[in-house]
């Protein structure tokens, strides 16, 4: 297993030849026990490959960025740039901002993301040997700082309406000028090219389809002085190229490995460390190894499997302190949004079938259907619906009516005088004959039930008193009545004139 | 036409032992379109265009580097302008894509041929169509060079056209693109197209000028030396006041807000040659009343240079500009024209080659436009 140990200094080795920061293998090992001391480079390392593949090279500026960001906007800078490339773990975005934890999830962070944006394959593209190109810059990176003349446009038109239009056609007029410059220059390149290539034709034989030098090849003919330096440079490329290579034939050791920092995370997730653990772990700590240390580490003490434990215990308890015991829940979580993303599965392809179907009977409905079948189709179906419009206003009537009149009996004399001033809206009003008689006789009955509950002579004033408001009510009931009466017959009126296929008979037309 | 001058230049370069024209590559006829524009616009140039135009097609296939054209011309004869404004609009059809600088030299004033200003007017209304600048000079103020600054008794062609090469090389020749010193790492890539695009960036104004400084005979130069700063203010003062050269410049003249007088400009590009250029302050040239308003700050003005001696001047400096300067010239020489078709004079020797008196009227047009644009160039 020392392989992986190797692997894993490949790997770091590779790194720097693209341009990192010099990280020890060990800081690996510590990061997948989650130790302190990994933090701060893991995170200087994530920080770095993002940059490269947010600009293709790591170079002085993202060095002069990582002195001048600080640690909390690095990490924030590093979790956003993560997330907008995909990485969605709740844990790295919960880490703490001030790098005092979380080297493992930090190292979890860096393997996604070797895999997804597939690093190593550009680190081989960088190390093309650019004889072959037609790429002249690699001669020109001196001259890099030619001027670039900048024509600030901003503001520029401005004015009024003459003077906008002239400063338009002046500047509609330079980019003309500057297209058939640009125009001579490529023209002019392409003639040289050309000399080049023909004046070198036939000179190499390459299995390639190209028999003539490039521009480069020329070039270095003419200085042979840049030879020495191009070779350094080949040189230089085909060791990185062989570290590349290596790193294929062995890159599964470090996936293996990565495998086992996943499971040491969950396994840490999963277990619960004991409170008195830490106090020894904190003892043993420097005689702590693992199996993993062996084969990442090989000066790690021989036998330490106990070390192993312990350094769990230590990873479960950094883990129990730093993210409490919302484990669990979030595990249940984790399970009841399968489920439900299960069933909505299910119902979605349940509905599908259903959905198809009646897309196939409305597209063959459709088909057979003409225009005249459906326009009186429509038509019935308009009437259907007016006439069911206007079921719907009525039982809205009664509905309405219902709903107000909750009370009973017994609630309108417990009640009193007070409660007898609520309208009262009994829907068999509409249609009873002699409404006023059953509505007295209900309330009389009323009346008469409360009798016994006064009981004897001074009551009979009362009674008297009560019989007396209790016609006033009556008489007041009675005006209701007749104002109601008159309202409906009003809206019944109002209703069907509206509906000319609907014929309305009220029925206490005959009783009036 | 012209076969005299012809082979007077060819074996003139052969002499030199220098530089010589390529064999077979010159076009000449026997006889010349006699002063009348029309003959050799409307009659000669088609005749001979097949001929020249491959000969330029040859020309320009052996280029590495193929910049544009610069065509050289009088205004006032019949060959000279009327075939080369022929020959300006072929080059224009069959290369769209390249630059085309008109170098065109006015009649004198009180000129030997009668017809000169209608030659003028036609030639220059053509150009004005089809190419991308045209670089004005005028014999009187050649004259006058020569005369009074290099001390010639009896001026011949031969001065002038002294003067005239001095004059062109000294924008010719390789630049650097920038007084920096720091950026004196590549000389301009594409000269005439970068001295347009800075000069004509707007397709109305076209007409450029040149100015420049010292200018002296061989025996003066030993025995003087100059100073940026002097030449430069002598310069400036040129340019404002739109004299020709540096003897009688008109010190009144001041570049004011609300001032009329002073020669208003859309673009000016000095070249510098010369020792010490590190010590010549130019920011008087970037003065913003001096430019129409409504051209960009930035693309104003711009300074070449180049630290060679040119031409054995210790020192010495170019002004090319796109100003209202040949207006003066143009009105005259477009007034005394119309003067005369007014009554119609001579244009029945234009008419029988095949112009029409609408192909005059559209080119009394053109210019008339021309002239009315750069003057308005003080009231915006």
């Amino acid at each position: 297993m020392a392989q992986t140990r190797n692997t894993i200094e490949l790997l770091t080795r590779i790194l720097v030849e693209n341009g990192t920061f010099k990280v020890k293998a060990e800081t690996f090992r510590l990061a997948k026990f989650n130790h302190k001391d990994a933090v701060a480079p893991m995170w200087k390392l994530l920080f770095e490959l993002v940059y490269y593949c947010e600009f293709g090279k790591i170079d002085h500026v993202s060095v002069k960025a990582f002195g001048e960001l600080s640690t909390e906007e690095l990490v924030i800078y590093v979790k956003r740039e993560l997330q907008t490339r995909g990485f969605y773990s709740k844990e790295f975005a919960s880490l703490p901002a001030d790098m005092s934890s979380g080297s493992r999830e930090v190292l979890l962070a860096l393997g996604w993301l070797l895999c997804k944006e597939n690093i190593m394959a550009r680190f081989i593209k960088n190390c093309t040997a650019p004889i072959g190109d037609d790429d002249m810059m690699v001669l020109h990176m001196d001259d890099a700082d030619i001027p670039v003349v900048r024509d600030k446009v901003e503001d520029s038109v401005k004015g009024d309406m003459y003077t906008r239009v002239q400063q338009l056609l002046l500047l509609n007029n330079k980019l003309r000028l500057s297209l058939r410059n640009l125009y001579g220059l490529q023209r002019e390149n392409m003639l040289l090219k050309h000399k080049i290539h023909k004046a070198t034709y036939g000179t190499i034989s390459e299995p390639s389809n190209k028999n003539h030098l490039s521009e480069m090849e020329v070039y270095m003919l003419r200085h042979p002085q840049l030879l020495k330096n191009n070779l350094d440079l080949l040189e230089q490329d085909s060791h990185r190229l062989q570290n590349l290579l290596s790193w294929r034939e062995h890159e599964d050791h470090f996936w293996k490995w990565m495998g086992s920092v996943l499971d040491a995370k969950l396994q840490s997730r999963n277990t619960n460390p004991g409170v008195g653990m830490k106090a020894s772990v904190q003892t043993d700590r420097h005689s702590m190894a693992s199996p993993d240390n062996s084969t990442t580490a090989p000066s790690s003490e021989p036998g330490s499997s106990d070390g192993v434990r312990w350094m769990k215990g230590l990873d479960q308890a950094d883990v129990a302190s730093s993210q409490g015991d919302d484990c669990l829940p979030e595990v249940d979580l984790y399970a009841r949004l399968q489920q439900s993303h299960l069933t909505l599965h299910e119902a979605i392809t349940k509905y599908e079938a259903v959905v198809e179907h009646l897309e196939n009977i409305w597209q063959q409905k459709s088909s057979e259907i003409t225009d005249e079948d459906l326009d009186s189709v429509l038509s019935s179906i308009d009437q259907e619906l007016s006439v069911q419009r206007a079921n719907i206003m009525l039982r809205n009537c009664h509905s309405y009516m219902n709903n107000d009149s909750p009370e009973d009996g017994p609630s309108l004399s417990n009640c009193g005088t007070a409660d007898a001033e609520r309208p009262q809206r009994d829907p068999q009003l509409l249609y009873n004959d002699k409404p006023e008689n059953e509505q007295f006789g209900n309330i009389l009955h009323v009346g008469k039930r409360s009798h016994p509950v006064g009981g004897g002579d001074p009551n009979i004033r009362h009674i008297e008193e009560e019989i007396r408001s209790l016609n006033n009510l009556v008489e007041r009931l009675q005006q209701e009545v007749n104002d109601k009466q008159s309202h409906f017959k009003h809206e019944m009126q109002m209703l069907s004139a509206k509906f000319q296929d609907a014929i309305c008979i009220p029925p206490m037309e005959p009783n009036c | 036409m012209e076969s005299k001058v012809i082979s007077e230049s060819l074996t003139d370069a052969n002499n030199s032992g220098m530089w010589k024209y390529p064999d077979k590559q010159q076009f000449f006829q026997k006889r010349g379109s006699g002063n009348n524009w029309a003959h050799g616009y409307c009659v000669h140039g088609p005749k001979a265009q097949h001929e020249i135009m491959n000969m330029i097609r040859k020309e320009v296939e052996k280029c590495d580097h193929f910049g544009g054209f610069l065509t050289m011309m009088s205004l006032a004869g019949g060959t000279g302008s009327g075939v080369g404004a022929h020959i300006t609009q072929c080059l224009r059809d069959e290369f769209p894509h390249c630059f085309i600088m008109n170098q065109v030299v006015w009649p004198y004033r009180m000129g030997e041929v009668i017809v000169q200003n209608y030659n003028a007017v036609l030639t220059l209304s053509h150009l004005y169509q089809t190419t991308d600048c045209i670089l004005t000079m005028d014999n009187d103020s050649l004259h006058e060079i020569c005369a009074r600054l290099m001390a010639v008794k009896s001026v011949s062609f031969r001065d002038i056209n002294r003067v005239i090469s001095h004059k062109m090389s000294s924008v010719l020749l390789p630049v650097y693109s920038g007084l920096d010193s720091s950026l004196w790492n590549s000389l301009t890539r594409n000269h005439i197209g970068q001295m347009l695009e800075t000069l004509v960036p707007h397709p109305e104004y076209k007409l450029l000028t040149l100015r420049n400084i010292p200018q002296m005979s061989k025996n003066a130069l030993l025995y003087s030396s100059y100073q940026w700063h002097g030449l430069i203010k002598h310069l400036y003062q040129m340019i404002v006041a739109n004299a020709a050269y540096e003897e009688g410049i008109n010190w009144q003249i001041k570049v004011s807000a609300d001032k009329r007088d002073y020669n208003k400009c859309l673009a000016n590009l000095l070249i510098l040659r010369g020792r010490e250029l590190e010590n010549c302050d130019v920011s008087a040239f970037s003065q913003p009343q001096l430019y129409v308003p409504w051209t960009p700050a930035e693309s104003r003005f711009q300074t070449w240079c180049h630290p060679r001696e040119f031409d054995s001047y210790e020192k010495s400096a170019t002004l090319l500009s796109n100003s209202q300067a040949p207006v003066e010239t143009m009105t005259a020489v477009v007034d005394k024209a119309w003067t005369m078709f007014a009554s119609r004079a001579y244009v029945h020797q234009y008419l029988k080659h095949g112009m029409t008196e609408e192909g005059f009227v559209d080119s009394f047009a053109t210019l008339e436009q021309v002239v009315a644009n750069y003057k308005n160039l003080h009231s915006c």
